[in-house]
C-alpha cells in the first residue's frame, strides 16, 4: 500500500503544488484587500466584509481541493492496471486503502493550508474572528461527500461518481435555498451581526445540542468513511467493466 | 565509525538549529506578558508544531540523508494495544490529575456540582465530543512535533548514547524548546520561587517522563502515529478533562496553585504511568547486565 502511495505521491506532486496556489488564490485577494492603504479603508476596517472573504476562501479553497480529488481516482481507470493490481501480492483492498487514505491526506493538507492561511489574515488584519473551526467542520464534511462518492467511482466509473455527487450538491443547495427563502432567518440578525450570530449558533455554552449534533455527525462522516471503504472494496471489480479503456 | 558519528551530530545540529530558529522567533518575537507566554501572533501559533516535522525533511535533503525509516508507516494490525495506550494516557493522566488536586485543594468537592456549573451533562458531552474531533482533525499538529522529536532527533541521539540517556537528552531539548513561553508564565504560570528557571526545570522533568511514554509506543510500534495521537489528545482533550473534574467555579483556587496542577499532571502522573512502559522497555537490558 506505501508503494501505491509513494507512487500516487510522486505522479500528483506538481498537480498537488498547482491545486495547491489555486487553492490559496482567494486568500491571496483577501491578503491583497488587507494591506493598508493611506486614503481608503481596507477589509479589515468592515468586519462583515473581512469575514464573509475568508469565509469564502476558506470554502472555495475545499472546492478545489476536493475537485482535485476526483481525479486521483481517474488516474488508474484502466482495465489492464485493474487487473494487474488484483493479481498483484497487494491485491484490491491495498488499492483501495491506497486510495481512501491519499484522498484522507489530501483533505488534511487542504485543512492545514486553510487553518494557516487563515493564521496569517487574522494577524495581518489585526482582527478576533477565526475560522478554524470552519476549516474541521469542511474536513468532516468533505470525508463525507468522498465516502459517498467513492464507492459509485469504483463501482461505475469517475463520470457516473461524478454524477453522484452532482446530485448530492444540488439536493444540499436545493434545502438551504428552501431554508433561506422560506424559513425563520431572524437567527442571523442582521447585516452586521449575521457573522456573529451565524458563529454563536455553535457556541457550546448557548447551544450545545447544536454542538453535540454536530460533533456526532463528525464522527459519523468517519464511519461513513470505513463502511464506504469496505464497500468499495467490494464493487471495486465489477466497476472494472465500466471502464472506457 | 568515528565519520559516521560525527554527520550524525552534524544532522542534529541542523535539526536543532531547523528547529528552534522559527519557534523561537515567534516564541520572543509575537508573545507578550498579558497572555501569559501564549502567542500574539495567530499563524505562529498555529504553526509553532509543524517546525520539528518541518526540520525533519529538511535536514533529511540538507545532509543527503534520503528518506529510509521515517517511522510514518501505521503499522495498526497488531499494534492496536499501542494505539489505545496513546489515546488513553492522557485521558487517565487528566482524570488521575484533576481528582489528585481536588483532594489536595478543594474542600468541600461536590461532582455534580462540577457538572451543573460546566452546564450539565449535554453540554459535557457535547465539549468531549467536539475535542475528539478536533483530535482527529488536527493529528498533524500532534504528528509536526512527534515526527520530529520522536522519529528524528531520539534515533539519532540512540547512535551516539544509550537509550534511557537518550531519551532523557530529547525531553532536555524538547523542554527548552518551549523556555521562551515559560519564562512568561506558561504552563506552569508566574506563582512559584525560583520564577521562570523552576519552571523551566520542572518542564525539563516533565519532558522527559512524558518523552518516555512516546518513545515507548514509538518504539513499539516502529510508528509515528500512536505518539502524534497522544499527543495531541494531551494538547487538545488531557486539561479540559482535569477542568471538568477540577470543576470551573474553582477556577480562582486553580489559579492560587497554578503550579501545583501541571506538577501533578505533568509530573507525577506521566512518572507513575511511565515506569512500567520504561520496565517493559529495558527489560532486556536489565536481564542481560543481572
Amino acid at each position: 500500500m506505501y508503494g501505491l502511495l509513494y507512487k500516487d505521491f510522486i505522479i500528483n506532486r506538481k498537480n498537488m503544488l498547482i491545486v495547491s496556489l489555486a487553492a490559496a488564490f482567494m486568500y491571496i485577494l483577501e491578503f491583497a484587500g488587507l494591506i493598508p492603504s493611506d486614503d481608503s479603508t481596507n477589509t479589515s476596517d468592515m468586519p462583515f466584509l473581512f469575514q464573509t472573504i475568508n469565509v469564502i476562501s476558506t470554502v472555495s479553497a475545499f472546492m478545489v481541493i476536493g475537485m482535485f480529488q476526483n481525479s486521483i481516482y481517474e488516474q488508474d481507470e484502466k482495465k489492464k492496471y485493474a487487473y494487474y493490481i488484483t493479481a498483484s501480492e497487494a491485491g484490491i483492498r491495498a488499492h483501495v486503502q491506497e486510495k481512501y487514505l491519499f484522498s484522507y491526506l489530501i483533505s488534511v493538507f487542504c485543512m492545514i493550508q486553510c487553518i494557516l492561511l487563515n493564521a496569517l489574515a487574522i494577524d495581518i488584519a489585526k482582527n478576533e474572528y477565526n475560522d478554524s473551526t470552519l476549516c474541521v467542520m469542511l474536513f468532516f464534511v468533505q470525508i463525507f461527500m468522498r465516502a459517498v462518492e467513492i464507492p459509485f467511482t469504483m463501482a461505475f466509473g469517475a463520470k457516473r461518481g461524478n454524477n453522484v455527487k452532482g446530485i448530492v450538491i444540488i439536493i444540499i443547495f436545493l434545502i438551504a435555498l428552501i431554508y433561506f427563502l422560506f424559513g425563520d432567518l431572524s437567527v442571523f440578525g442582521t447585516i452586521d451581526n449575521f457573522w456573529e450570530n451565524f458563529f454563536k449558533l455553535f457556541d457550546i455554552d448557548e447551544n450545545p445540542k447544536i454542538i453535540l449534533g454536530l460533533s456526532l455527525a463528525g464522527l459519523g462522516a468517519l464511519g461513513c468513511y470505513y463502511v464506504s471503504y469496505r464497500i468499495s472494496c467490494k464493487v471495486y471489480l465489477k466497476g472494472v467493466e465500466n471502464y472506457a479503456k | 565509525m568515528q565519520n559516521d558519528k560525527s554527520l550524525t551530530v552534524k544532522r542534529i545540529i541542523i535539526f536543532l538549529i531547523l528547529t528552534f530558529v522559527p519557534a523561537y522567533f515567534f516564541e520572543i518575537v509575537t508573545v507578550d506578558k498579558d497572555t501569559e507566554g501564549y502567542l500574539t501572533s495567530v499563524f505562529g501559533g498555529s504553526s509553532l508544531m509543524l517546525y520539528p516535522a518541518i526540520a525533519n525533511v529538511l535536514t533529511r535533503l540538507i545532509t543527503k540523508e534520503g528518506f529510509g525509516k521515517t517511522y510514518l508507516r501505521i503499522n495498526f494490525k497488531g499494534n492496536f494495544k499501542y494505539y489505545l495506550i496513546g489515546a488513553l494516557f492522557p485521558i487517565i493522566n487528566g482524570i488521575l490529575a484533576g481528582a489528585i488536586f481536588s483532594v489536595c485543594y478543594i474542600h468541600p468537592y461536590s461532582f455534580s456540582e462540577n457538572i451543573d456549573e460546566a452546564g450539565g451533562m449535554t453540554a459535557i458531552l457535547a465539549s468531549i465530543l467536539m475535542l475528539i474531533d478536533i483530535t482527529i482533525a488536527e493529528l498533524f499538529m500532534g504528528f509536526g512535533e512527534e515526527f520530529g522529536w520522536r522519529a528524528y532527533l531520539t534515533p539519532k541521539l540512540e547512535t551516539l548514547m544509550p537509550s534511557p540517556l537518550a531519551i532523557c537528552v530529547n525531553g532536555i531539548i524538547w523542554a527548552l524548546w518551549h523556555a521562551p513561553l515559560i519564562t512568561l508564565g506558561y504552563d506552569w504560570g508566574t506563582n512559584y520561587p525560583f520564577f521562570p528557571y523552576l519552571g523551566i526545570l520542572s518542564m525539563c522533568v516533565a519532558c522527559i517522563f512524558i518523552s518516555m511514554i512516546f518513545t515507548y509506543i514509538t518504539k513499539k510500534t516502529d510508528s509515528v502515529w500512536p505518539a502524534a495521537l497522544s499527543h495531541t489528545v494531551v494538547d487538545v482533550i488531557m486539561s479540559t478533562i482535569s477542568v471538568i473534574i477540577i470543576g470551573v467555579q474553582n477556577e480562582e483556587i486553580f489559579n492560587q496553585h497554578d503550579y501545583a496542577y501541571p506538577v501533578i499532571g505533568m509530573i507525577i502522573c506521566p512518572l507513575i504511568i511511565s515506569i512500567p512502559m520504561m520496565f517493559s522497555m529495558f527489560r532486556k537490558n536489565l536481564q542481560n547486565k543481572a
